[in-house]
């Protein structure tokens, strides 16, 4: 501990200062445990206890506006970022005047407004979280830091490894506050790594480690004021290992059987409260009064506003469906009624006849162009290479390396620093080179992103666009290139969904996600990719929520997205052929669900069949097919047709390959077995 | 005069019951805050319940009562 060597002077105001929040947490901390202890509320509650001096230090160097990220144990951390008190009380209890309106808990308080951006309960996500919110102020030219606390055990888990890598290459403003307080959960320090220091591996990604003692104000005051100086001033992020000790169990009520009972008893005499207290006091810094006083004020303040959560009402039923996405109608099965989409005009003037590839290109460039927030991340990206199939070649020559950026072979960290940023005022387009690399980053995904709007009651929201490209039906990319994922993605409450079949839906498609205040998946399909089609130059949206009939028919409705759309045209041709006249309904998004179209369009036909390149059983064709009975029962002239992967992984060999997957032919005869 | 009161804490996620075992102070008694006023067995561990506030400590449930968490057993009076 370099650090705690020559302990640093203080001046006697600052020590102070420090004094109130730490003594501020501790009243927080005990009046929780007060309320649990009571039976008033229930909750896992996870104490701070024997971290005070960390967060409390951290006030005094961290300023309004900077960025915060915490964990599901970081009731300190809030504390000292100033959150107010009565909000965070009434979060606790769940209350609809809490942060986020009762709907995020202990482990998912958030406010912007004082700078707290994230907590979060998933160990390690809040970091590639960070690193974006740091992006961001990089990007905007802002000196903001942003620090992102996080235990011991989260040295352990891949976004440790991934954020801290990227942090280092693109130098960002972030401090890595790891709070070691020697237990990851139940399980100790020696029991989980043979580490001998936290801040030793900073060196392993190039950037500064410095370790000190937790529970030493001044040292703590010290390092943290080193690390976001150097933060503020571009020199790039810090590691920073605060070495203390857990003050009781893991939770409210745990169980401490696990811990060293000597070190523990050693550390509840040593508490920094009282450490710090009698440092005031010994070296005549606050008489015994003054520090009262600080006492009583902080008790008082605290008991006020745990009264105010007692006492203030829960939320109301109606919040259940709110916070989800900006507009509650693009919940896609219609809870909170039908999505009012308007009749966008066909797009006028020139087209050029594009593939779905080139007309992404032209739809990334239209967008860096227009908006200066809009920028892409991903791997490869950049030129030469410019992107794995040239998907973004020229862009980063045209827009720079600042806005087309090439990251490590890292999905958390890209989908994280995508989430931060959007947080912050950007508009980041990440890309996932291929949708079944969603699995490496699904918490970024489904845990963060879909769901930080609802996490926070509506206070931050995350506008991404994701791009992802699956490789099936096209030959030789075997059983991790190859999948559709999308219903992985539109069973998670929060994420929008989109899935073109033609390179001018692709760009309308993309545009209109660009826009979109919530998250949004775009698929593509390399099956498409390299397929021309006339794209039309000058922008157009195309919303979300707003289905296509790609063909007219009136005697069946073959629904589908991506491209099993083709597959389906091929199969109405057929079946023309055979006197039955199919309309082919093309969803364009899943996540919102154009309803009206399909029942419209069911109702018309009273026949259907869903289609599409994913596994059938599971799939979102289920979806369809179950609105569908539930919509239609009695108007139906033939059971809901659905014809989609078969139940096997995706094969090598391209005749097994050819089995898996919907071809016109299976939709034609399953069609033909539907109209008879 | 506030009334606080007294629930079986939900102390463990596995928790569906705990044992009121003792109660450390008679009923009736005068109580300070955070002192220890109730033992709580739940599985196999135990752990003494503090006063949430100062006053009169009123017993609402006999000990050896196993109980549910959030159900009342007591409330203290405060001035």
């Amino acid at each position: 501990m370099q650090a705690a060597e020559q302990t640093p002077v203080l001046a006697p105001d600052t020590l102070k200062d420090i004094f109130r929040v730490m003594v501020r947490i501790a009243e927080v901390d005990a009046a929780v445990q007060r309320g649990l202890s009571a039976g008033e509320v229930q909750f896992q509650y996870y104490p701070s206890g024997g971290q005070e001096a960390i967060a409390a230090a951290l006030s005094a160097v961290i300023r309004p506006d900077d960025y915060m990220v915490t964990t599901y144990r970081g009731i300190h951390d809030i504390v000292a970022k100033g959150t107010p008190l009565k909000e965070v009380m009434a979060e606790l209890y769940g209350k609809a005047a809490g942060t986020s309106k009762g709907k995020g808990g202990p482990m998912h308080l958030s406010d912007p407004a004082s700078g707290l951006m994230v907590t979060t309960g998933i160990v390690g996500a809040g970091m590639p979280i960070a690193n974006g919110l740091g992006l961001a102020a990089q990007m905007q030219k802002q000196d903001r830091v942003t620090v992102v606390s996080f235990g011991d055990g989260a040295t352990s888990i891949g976004a440790f490894h991934e954020a801290l890598n990227l942090a280092a290459v693109w130098q960002l403003p972030v401090v890595f506050l790891c709070q070691n307080n020697q237990y990851a959960e139940y399980t100790s320090l020696a029991e989980y790594t043979r580490s001998e220091s936290f801040a030793a591996r900073a060196a392993g990604y190039g950037m500064p480690g410095e370790r000190v003692d937790g529970c030493d104000a001044a040292a703590l005051h010290d390092v943290l004021s080193r690390a976001f100086a150097r933060a503020r001033s571009g020199q790039g992020p810090t590691l920073v290992e605060a070495v203390c000790h857990r003050l009781q169990g893991h939770a409210f009520g745990s169980e401490q059987e696990h811990m060293d009972q000597a070190a523990l008893e050693a550390a509840k005499a040593n508490a920094p409260v009282i450490r710090l207290r009698d440092r005031l006091l010994a070296d005549g810094l606050a008489t015994e009064a003054e520090l009262d006083e600080i006492a009583q004020a902080e008790r008082a303040a605290v008991d006020k506003a745990q009264d105010f959560a007692r006492e203030a009402p829960a939320p109301d039923a109606e919040e259940l469906y709110s916070d989800i996405f900006a507009d509650p109608a693009a919940i896609p099965d219609g809870s909170c009624g039908e999505l009012k989409v308007a009749e966008v005009p066909a797009p006028a003037g020139d087209t050029k006849r594009m593939t779905m590839c080139e007309a992404i290109n032209h739809t990334l460039d239209l967008a860096l162009t227009n908006d200066p927030r809009v920028f892409l991340l991903g791997e490869d990206l950049h030129d030469p290479a410019g992107g794995v199939v040239k998907q973004t070649y020229g862009l980063s020559t045209k827009h720079g390396l600042d806005r087309v950026r090439p990251t490590p072979i890292a999905e958390q960290a890209i989908v994280g620093a995508s989430i931060g940023a959007a947080m912050a005022g950007m508009r980041p387009v990440p890309e996932i080179m291929i949708n079944d690399f969603l699995a490496v980053c699904l918490d970024q995904v489904t845990n963060h992103a879909a769901k930080l709007r609802y996490m926070s009651g509506g206070r931050t929201n995350v506008p991404i666009v994701i791009r992802t490209l699956t490789a099936g039906n096209v030959g030789s990319f075997g059983a991790q290139h190859s999948q559709s994922l999308e219903a992985w993605l539109t069973h998670t409450p929060g994420m929008k969904v989109a899935f073109p079949s033609t390179p001018a839906d692709a760009k309308g498609l993309l545009l209109a996600a660009n826009d979109d205040e919530d998250p949004v998946v775009c698929f593509e399909s390399m099956r498409l990719y390299f397929t021309p089609g006339e794209v039309p130059l000058e922008e157009y949206r195309i919303p979300l929520g707003k289905a296509d009939i790609k063909r007219e028919g009136k005697d069946l409705s073959i629904i589908s997205y991506g491209w099993a759309v083709g597959e389906a045209l091929a199969a109405a041709e057929q079946l023309a052929g055979d006197g039955i006249d199919a309309e082919v309904l093309d969803l364009r998004s899943l996540v919102p669900l154009d309803r009206q179209a399909i029942l419209e369009s069911v109702g018309k036909t009273g026949r259907a069949l869903v289609t599409h390149a994913a596994v059938e059983f599971g799939g979102f064709g289920a979806e369809i097919a179950a609105m569908l009975q539930e919509a239609l029962h009695g108007k139906l002239k033939a059971p809901v047709g659905r014809v989609g992967g078969r139940y096997t992984p995706i094969a090598f060999s391209q005749g097994l390959e050819a089995l898996h997957f919907p071809n016109a032919a299976r939709i034609a005869d399953a069609a033909k077995a539907l109209a008879r | 005069m506030a009334t606080t009161t007294l629930r079986i804490p939900k102390a463990a996620v596995s928790m569906q019951e705990g044992t009121l075992s003792e109660w450390l102070v008679p009923d009736g008694t005068r109580v300070e805050e955070g002192q220890p006023i109730y033992s709580l067995e739940i599985e196999k561990s135990i752990m003494d319940v503090e006063a949430p506030v100062a006053g009169i400590l009123k017993h609402g449930a006999q000990a050896g009562s196993a109980l549910p968490p959030g159900h009342e057993i007591g409330e203290i009076i405060s001035d």
